[in-house]
């Protein structure tokens, strides 16, 4: 909110404080009648993005209080039973509870985004340079301040510990025995170097994809008015309103499918769900401060549409633009667990308790074609995995989407019922 | 789920917690924002300082607040039950909401001087 804030306030142009400078104005007639009015469009997009983001947090307050004392800070998400069934695939339960939050948040995020429309000031500029620097620094701040929230919905291992009533031993927070060894010894795994490397390696394939989709997409959105244009660009905001546990099964589903389960590729393109509308989000922002003009210059001078993206003079202005996209899409695929959890794969090496560098490194380069008879190895197990939680909730075999064993069977390689 | 008794208590509290963060957030980040320099060295670092915290995972926040904001180790803490307040997030309900909203507000900025351990 701060870092929103500011820049609401950097955007102001300084001929307003001149004016009131002449005019005597006070301090809090600057803010009254200058300020707040200015900031007033980053203040509701702030106050609408933070509420998506607050509504759905329930990590830190798992890890802080445990929900407790009793249930008195037990959030919606964190709700008992919740978060159980989501580890163990209860997919049911937690997509309602996710699609609940979308719910409240769309209803919410629709009033907002009415009212900022009934202020004669649209949300994503276009019109004036002034209401473009607005609503892009307040976007491109928003997105640094969702770096911090993408892991509200994995959970993670010390999600489940209680806060001890007594503190340890050693209430000190400093080390008595200060040593670097847990690091040296951390820094010469193989897996953890491996498992960086396919991070970095799913994550920068997710921003190239990424990136190539939104930018057309943010240039149509700014330059062009077509029915509908403004429910659609609300409508990809939509895509950050509900938690990443609602696309678990439907992205399992979809890959088992089409056969890209425990692939790279898998991953990248389902962070490619927020992170593409995330970058046409920030680009619009970018391109709608670039005059028209430009184009049509690039127009009479012979340039196309397609020539145009890539040579013309508005995309060398908005550089930096890109560059803020691409660098926020990699932070956000890099902090994401769920949905790379689902389709991820490390998690094959940690199932089979191989940890061979060699054979690590052949597996990566090689990819799920290179291991010949095993390819199908993880995703069966992953799948049989979801199976046997459905079945144990009694919706496999006869009832439910994944009951069909045919979805199961288009597996690159089949299924191999024996086991080798 | 939705006619569910139990789901009522987490969607009120959610709402209520959602409500509190952007009364305090709102007033709260426009009063610092107008407090940050606008020109020279100082802008880029309160900008780094501020937004550094937001890099670092809310689970992670969370487990730094759970050690940190023990009465029997949190100089915030101490302070508080020296002061009469019986202050204790694990036992105290109020002073549960209290700590999940400051944490919220604060992210991971305060915990420096809010938070600073003192010897047992």
């Amino acid at each position: 909110m701060v870092l929103l804030a500011y820049a609401g306030l950097s955007a102001i142009p300084d001929a307003y404080y001149q004016a009131a400078r002449i005019d005597g104005a006070s301090r809090w007639a600057v803010f009254r009648y200058i300020q707040l009015p200015k900031m007033k469009r980053v203040l509701t997009i702030a106050v609408l993005l933070r509420f998506m983001d607050s509504f759905m947090i329930y990590t830190e307050a798992l890890v802080l209080t445990g929900g407790g004392p009793g249930n008195s800070t037990t959030l919606l998400f964190d709700r008992p039973g919740a978060r159980w069934r989501v580890g163990q695939f209860d997919l049911g339960p937690a997509a309602a509870i996710s699609l609940i939050y979308f719910l409240i948040i769309l209803l919410f995020c629709f009033v907002l985004y009415n009212w900022m429309q009934r202020l004669g000031q649209p949300p994503r500029g276009g019109r004036s340079h002034e209401r473009c620097d607005d609503l892009r620094s307040a976007l491109f701040l928003h997105r640094l301040h969702r770096l911090s929230c993408c892991c509200r919905s994995t959970g993670c291992s010390t999600c489940r510990s209680r806060p001890r009533t007594r503190s340890s031993a050693a209430s000190r927070c400093w080390p008595q025995h200060f040593t670097l060894r847990q690091l040296q010894h951390d820094l010469h795994r193989s897996d953890l170097v491996l498992g960086l490397h396919q991070l970095a390696d799913l994550r920068v394939m997710n921003t190239v994809i990424s990136v190539t989709v939104a930018l057309p997409a943010a240039y149509a959105f700014s330059r062009y008015r077509f029915l509908g244009d403004k429910h659609l660009f609300f409508w990809l905001l939509t895509n950050r309103m509900a938690p990443p546990a609602v696309f678990a099964l439907p992205f399992f589903q979809l890959y088992s499918a089409i056969g890209l389960f425990d692939t790279h590729i898998a991953v990248a393109l389902a962070h490619c769900l927020f992170n593409i509308p995330l970058a046409v989000w920030i680009l619009e922002g970018f391109m709608s401060g670039v005059p028209k003009e430009l184009d049509e210059t690039a127009y009479v001078d012979g340039y196309t549409l397609p020539a145009l993206l890539p040579h013309a003079s508005s995309c060398r202005l908005i550089a930096a633009g890109i560059g803020v996209a691409a660098f926020f899409c990699f932070m956000f695929s890099w902090v994401e667990l769920l949905l790379a959890k689902h389709a991820d794969l490390g998690r094959r090496q940690a199932d089979r308790g191989d940890h061979d560098p060699h054979r690590q490194r052949q597996r990566l380069r090689t990819g799920p074609a290179g291991r010949g008879r095993r390819a199908d190895h993880h995703p069966r197990r992953h799948r049989d995995l979801v199976r046997a939680q459905l079945h144990r909730q009694g919706l496999c075999p006869g009832e439910g989407v994944m009951a069909h064993p045919q979805h199961f069977e288009q597996f690159p390689g089949g299924v191999d019922r024996s086991g080798t | 789920m939705l006619r569910s008794n139990a789901s009522t208590p987490p969607c009120s509290a959610s709402c209520v917690f959602t409500g509190i963060v952007l009364l305090i957030e709102l007033p709260l980040g426009v009063a610092i924002a107008l407090a940050m320099p606008r020109t020279g060295w100082g802008v880029s670092v309160c900008l780094v300082l501020m937004a550094l915290p937001l890099l670092i995972p809310w689970n992670v926040v969370g487990a730094i607040w759970n050690i940190f904001g023990r009465p029997t180790s949190a100089c915030w803490a101490r302070t508080l039950n020296a002061l009469g307040f019986d202050y204790n997030y694990t036992r105290q309900p109020v002073a549960a909401w209290f700590t999940l909203s400051l944490m919220d507000v604060l992210a991971l900025d305060a915990r420096w001087w809010c938070c600073w351990p003192t010897p047992a």
